[in-house]
């Protein structure tokens, strides 16, 4: 089994977003408030840092938008190894809670 | 009443969430931010609106347009950005809103990442000023000076400073409000500026020099300073320790003495060949000569350093 680092609740947030589809920054803002019941919230600080960092390790990669009219919309699309990443730390949480009563 | 103004207060990169509540209380007050930086910033009176800031340090920026976009989808206007690398931000104020919605950095590694950038660039500064303080205390040790001891006062505060911020920035409770800072910051700088033009003023008056001679004398020069041959003179414009060195080179054995203008000797060399150097000697302000005294006779070369 792969070992791997924790990952921060907004890296966390950001690729389950992605697991779901290609995203603009704020629509995966957005999605995590609503994924998380309005628990995690992620800045855009901490958007443009994590995404940036995201994409130097190669787990999303930015696309533009094919829709008329936000022909220059930036979007995230996870990548193989993004998704690797994400089932990394989905497999890492389920096993912390495996022996929780 | 003028609907613009400025105002100046000095905030460190340590400071910056002091900075954002100020710009906030001046927002509730109606002065709304124009343009802001580390000393000063304008407003323009809007009360009509009210705004929550944020700044951020992002560093090198590789794509603006997605920066400024995840911003602005949030809600962010971009204000201005300083020419040390802090962008300003504002969001307009709803009270009701969740507080969370007026921040940018919202998890601690990225708030680690952002001071974490300035820290490596303080790091380097202090590094530097380390390196450099250390130098200098050796120099004045070996040859202490005025004009070093007040490189060393320049710099020994903001130096301290500079390791107390990069210790304050990386603290958890970072976010919280460090009264006063500002003020000890800016004495840190002011002493920097009163220093720093403290030695190059000294330095600048400083005399220094070489005094070459070379002769051949056929009669003896008397021992008495009173008929002595003058060969040099030069002024000192403040006391301090001063380094001299002499070069003699002469067929008898000779004197060299250095006269002050009470005409009291303060320092003699002899020797037939003799060679010092960096002799340190407290010279108080006023004129000075150099003088020959107790020659034989015969060829004589004599070099005089004043530093």
């Amino acid at each position: 089994m792969k070992k791997s680092e924790p990952m921060s609740e907004s890296y966390y947030y950001i690729l389950l977003c992605l697991s779901k589809g290609d995203n603009h920054g704020y629509g995966i803002m957005q999605m995590t408030e609503k994924l998380s019941d309005g628990e995690v919230k992620i800045g855009s600080g901490t958007m443009y840092g994590a995404t940036g960092n995201m994409m130097k390790k190669g787990w999303i990669e930015e696309i533009f938008s094919r829709e008329s009219g936000l022909e220059r919309r930036r979007l995230y699309t996870l990548t193989d190894t993004g998704k690797d990443a994400l089932e990394n730390e989905i497999g890492r949480l389920k096993r912390m809670l495996a022996h929780v009563e | 009443m003028k609907d613009t103004k400025r105002t100046y207060n000095f905030y460190s990169a340590w400071n910056w969430q002091q900075e954002i509540n100020d710009l906030n209380a001046q927002s509730d007050a109606g002065w709304q931010l124009m343009h802001g930086g580390m000393v000063s910033s304008r407003f323009k009176y809007q009360p009509g609106v009210c705004y929550r800031y944020q700044l951020d340090y992002p560093g090198k920026i590789d794509e603006m347009p997605r920066y400024l976009e995840l911003f602005r989808d949030q809600g962010w206007e971009f204000v201005n950005r300083t020419a040390n690398g802090w962008y300003y931000f504002r969001k307009p104020y709803d009270p009701a809103a969740d507080p969370a919605e007026y921040e940018i950095n919202t998890d601690r590694a990225s708030l680690n990442e952002m001071t974490g950038r300035w820290v490596k660039l303080g790091g380097i500064l202090a590094v530097i000023m380390g390196l450099l303080l250390a130098v200098l205390l050796i120099l004045f040790v070996l040859r202490p000076m005025w004009q070093e001891l007040c490189l060393i006062l320049a710099l020994l505060p903001t130096f301290i400073m500079l390791l107390r911020g990069i210790v304050l920035i990386r603290r958890e409770d970072v976010k919280r409000t460090i009264r006063h800072d500002g003020r000890w910051v800016g004495i840190c700088l002011l002493a920097f500026a009163v220093f720093y033009t403290g030695f190059v003023l000294l330095a600048a008056n400083r005399p220094s020099g070489q005094w070459n001679r070379r002769s051949d004398y056929t009669d003896t020069i008397s021992a008495e300073a009173e008929t002595a041959v003058e060969w040099a003179q030069f002024e000192i414009g403040y006391p301090d320790n001063y380094y001299l060195s002499l070069d003699v080179k002469a067929d008898a054995p000779m004197t060299v003495l250095l006269m002050n203008e009470k005409d009291e000797v303060v320092h003699t060399f002899t020797g037939e060949v003799k060679k010092e150097e960096d002799v340190r000697l407290w010279l108080k302000k006023g004129q000075y000569r150099l003088l020959l005294a107790d020659f034989a006779g015969g060829s004589e070369e004599v070099a005089f350093t004043l530093n």
